[in-house]
């Protein structure tokens, strides 16, 4: 046989092995990809729903293996309804499972019952994935920094965090209350102008500052902000810039007083400021005016409520100036001339405070009370939750800032 | 040669339009340097101190462009008699409200920053959802059911029908009242895209009911003198607001003549403010009527005022400046 010969019969008996091996090695491929989908399928979670109000019974019995995540909304208010997701492994084998929701705060203190329900699936693999989707109402009077703690019990009924037979355990954590977890109010006045009329004796500063900080500072212990006055008054101060101080935005409150009307120039309905000159002043400036479209979508920090006490300034202007309304919840103001009054903050603070009356419902009664039918006020919500519910902070009810921002206001406007 | 005069043209304008910058450079730099002296730091922000030393007068022009109505010598004036309510009073008032606890007494100061500042009293009684609040000053009285408030109502009343529960919601009260005049308001939820201010939906919440008293055929003008009853969801009353001052006649008090109420007019010695620029008004009608204050304020007469309809440059409809008519 010549060696050339040789080396072909070799050659081919190589081909063979090669090809056998490509074989081997696409079995294997392919028993890789069916496992892989096989355990792809086995970790892909199924939903089931937690129903139910079980008692307190903490079991030895286990079918809960681990619970792999808990997750909800970053911050909420009291009072709120919101959706915890718990994702688990384990099974149910013939019996339902248990899981129950606790709530303290994360800088201490001892756990309390919030919630509790029930899962049940036939089902005989033990490591199965489930999600659900829990609601848990938030109680009223709770604030700060929370854990969620879920546990999960077998057989009889719930576990306590920590207790002797819970299966499995999971937190989150949530904020309860203010963005910022702090009362804050701010003031803004003017009783005196360059151009035109005032207010003499002085009705901002003798009136609409003392008695804020008197219903909310003094008596309810809310924090100042800042309080700026006459020509201290800037545009900023309305929450105009998007970035460094934003004025009423970095307070939960704000109340203006001061001229408002109609800018002959532009023919919008603007709040005046001391340069306030018929329209000539600088658009720009400071000191001059502020028009809806300079806080357009710009109240998303932490401003709620903002009550605008000037003539005129929601005169057919109740979406433009409503369009500021990001995150903030409401704007309190006057589709006509109004007029200073003793009384109107005296009775809105009562109703908010002494009462525990909602936004609404304390501006309609103070409005009502300090007015003749000539005027007519009106209050714009962001969302038609806040119109109904929103009271002050700790007197009850706030409902959650809108996200995103829908472009959707809801007001209401009545004659005094 | 045109081009030539073409070329001197654009730099004579060069030459001039520098000039001019310059002196509005300087201008700012001058006037920066003003503000500097009175610049005040407070949490970061950098302020210029209120440094207005403008004669703060408040006078104004009023146009008139009204014919001029009669100016009469004397009107009737009227003392208020329940100048004030004691907690007795309180609670038989609210008994027939159906309250039986109570009151809670809410007291504040008129002007909280003045060490001496008088206090204002109310009565306030609690019958959750329900509530009633007495304004010892002057009897005004607030009722309410805070839930059915400013509320969406599917089965409301016709304005019709609005004043005729309201009419015997005061009858069972035992609430009397002559000489008003009746106004009725749908009071709507309105939903607004703002991105294009179209109304998308529209919910009647509540029908209020203003009863607005008269006296000797004048009108009673301010924030007094009114009663509102609001009905709600299923012919219910869920608002009450009573400011309405009992009063009994005390002779009679010399007017003063029109052109004096005008000078008052002139420098804004009107009952109440408004809160929109004055520099010059129209008027536009003129009359007498009487005033009634606020609920907190204890009024202790009713006297006529010269009430004054005027349309100013920055507000859109007329407003009514009232000033006293009597020496």
């Amino acid at each position: 046989m010549k060696k050339s010969e040789k080396i072909g019969l070799k050659s081919l008996g190589g081909e063979k092995r090669k090809k056998e091996s490509l074989r081997i090695l696409i079995a294997v491929l392919v028993i890789l990809v069916a496992l892989c989908s096989l355990s792809s399928v086995a970790s892909a979670a199924i939903s089931l729903s937690c129903t139910g109000d079980p008692s307190h019974s903490c079991s030895s019995y286990d079918s809960v293996s681990s619970i792999d995540s808990v997750s909800t909304v970053s911050q909420v208010n009291p009072g709120d309804t919101i959706t915890v997701i718990v994702d688990w492994t384990g099974w149910h084998w013939g019996d339902p499972n248990h899981f129950a929701f606790f709530m303290k705060l994360t800088s201490g203190g001892s756990w309390e019952f919030v919630d509790s329900c029930s899962t049940f699936k036939s089902d005989s693999n033990v490591g199965n994935h489930y999600t659900m989707d829990c609601p848990i109402t938030v109680p009223s009077g709770y604030s700060g920094n929370y854990y969620i703690r879920v546990t999960a019990n077998d057989y009889g009924g719930y576990c306590n965090p920590g207790e002797s037979g819970v299966d499995a355990e999971g937190s989150t954590t949530v904020i309860i209350g203010d963005d910022d977890l702090m009362k804050e109010y701010s003031v803004t006045t003017l009783d005196k102008y360059n151009y035109t009329t005032g207010f003499d004796p002085a009705y901002g500063a003798n009136y609409i500052y003392p008695k804020t900080k008197y219903w909310l500072q003094d008596k309810n212990s809310w924090t100042k902000k800042f309080y700026w006055y006459n020509s201290t008054v800037w545009q900023t101060d309305f929450g105009t810039q998007t970035s460094g101080y934003q004025g009423l935005d970095e307070a939960d409150y704000h109340i203006h007083f001061g001229h408002g009307g109609k800018d002959p120039i532009t023919e919008e309905q603007e709040i005046c400021l001391y340069e306030w000159n018929w329209g000539n002043e600088d658009p720009n400036g400071l000191k001059g005016d502020v028009a809806w479209d300079e806080v357009y979508n710009k109240w998303d920090l932490d401003s709620e409520w903002v009550f605008i006490y000037s003539c005129n300034v929601l005169n057919d202007s109740i979406g433009k100036w409503g369009a500021a309304l990001n995150k903030g919840h409401m704007i309190l103001g006057f589709t006509t001339h109004t007029f200073t009054n003793y009384q109107i903050l005296d009775t809105f603070y009562s109703q908010l405070i002494d009462n525990d009356n909602t936004m609404v419902n304390s501006y309609y009664v103070a409005t009502t009370s300090a007015f003749g039918g000539d005027v007519k006020a009106a209050a714009i919500a962001d969302t038609e939750d806040q119109f109904y519910h929103d009271h002050l902070w700790d007197q009850g009810e706030v409902k959650q800032d809108e996200s995103p921002n829908d472009n959707i206001v809801w007001y209401a406007e009545w004659s005094c | 040669m045109k081009k030539k005069m073409k070329k001197n043209k654009l730099l004579l304008t060069l030459v001039v339009g520098a000039i001019f910058g310059m002196i509005f450079c300087a201008g700012i730099i001058y006037a920066q340097g003003d503000y500097t002296e009175n610049y005040v730091e407070n949490d970061g922000i950098t302020r210029v101190i209120d440094t207005a030393t403008k004669n703060d007068t408040r006078a104004i022009s009023v146009k008139i462009t009204t014919t001029l109505p009669p100016e009469p010598e004397q009107l009737p004036i009227y003392y208020v008699i329940d100048v004030s309510v004691d907690k007795d009073k309180a609670i038989s008032i609210a008994k027939k409200f159906n309250f039986d606890v109570g009151p809670k007494i809410i007291a504040y100061p008129v002007q909280p920053e003045k060490a001496l500042s008088p206090l204002k009293t109310k009565y306030l009684f609690k019958n959750e959802p329900y509530y009633l609040e007495i304004d010892t000053s002057s009897n005004a009285i607030t009722y309410a059911n805070k839930d059915k408030m400013m509320k969406i109502s599917d089965n409301l009343p016709s304005e019709s029908d609005a004043i005729k529960i309201a009419q015997n919601f005061l009858k069972r009260y035992g609430i009397s009242i002559n000489n008003a005049t009746i106004e009725t308001e749908t009071i709507y939820l309105n939903k607004l895209d703002t991105s294009t201010n179209e109304i998308l939906d529209k919910q009647p919440m509540m029908v209020q009911v203003r009863f607005k008293r008269n006296v000797d055929g004048m009108s009673v003008v301010g924030p007094g003198g009114k009663i509102i009853v609001a009905i709600g969801d299923d012919d219910e009353p869920v608002y009450f607001f009573k400011n309405w001052r009992t009063i009994e006649s005390a002779g009679a008090a010399d007017i003063i003549p029109l052109s004096a109420a005008i000078e008052k007019l002139k420098r804004l010695e009107v009952k109440d403010v408004p809160v929109t620029p004055l520099n010059s008004i129209e008027v536009i009608g003129i009359k007498i009527g009487y005033y009634e204050d606020i609920p907190s304020e204890e009024q202790t007469n009713y006297k006529p005022v010269w009430v004054f309809d005027v349309k100013t440059p920055a507000s859109t409809e007329t407003i009514q400046l009232c000033v006293d008519a009597t020496i």
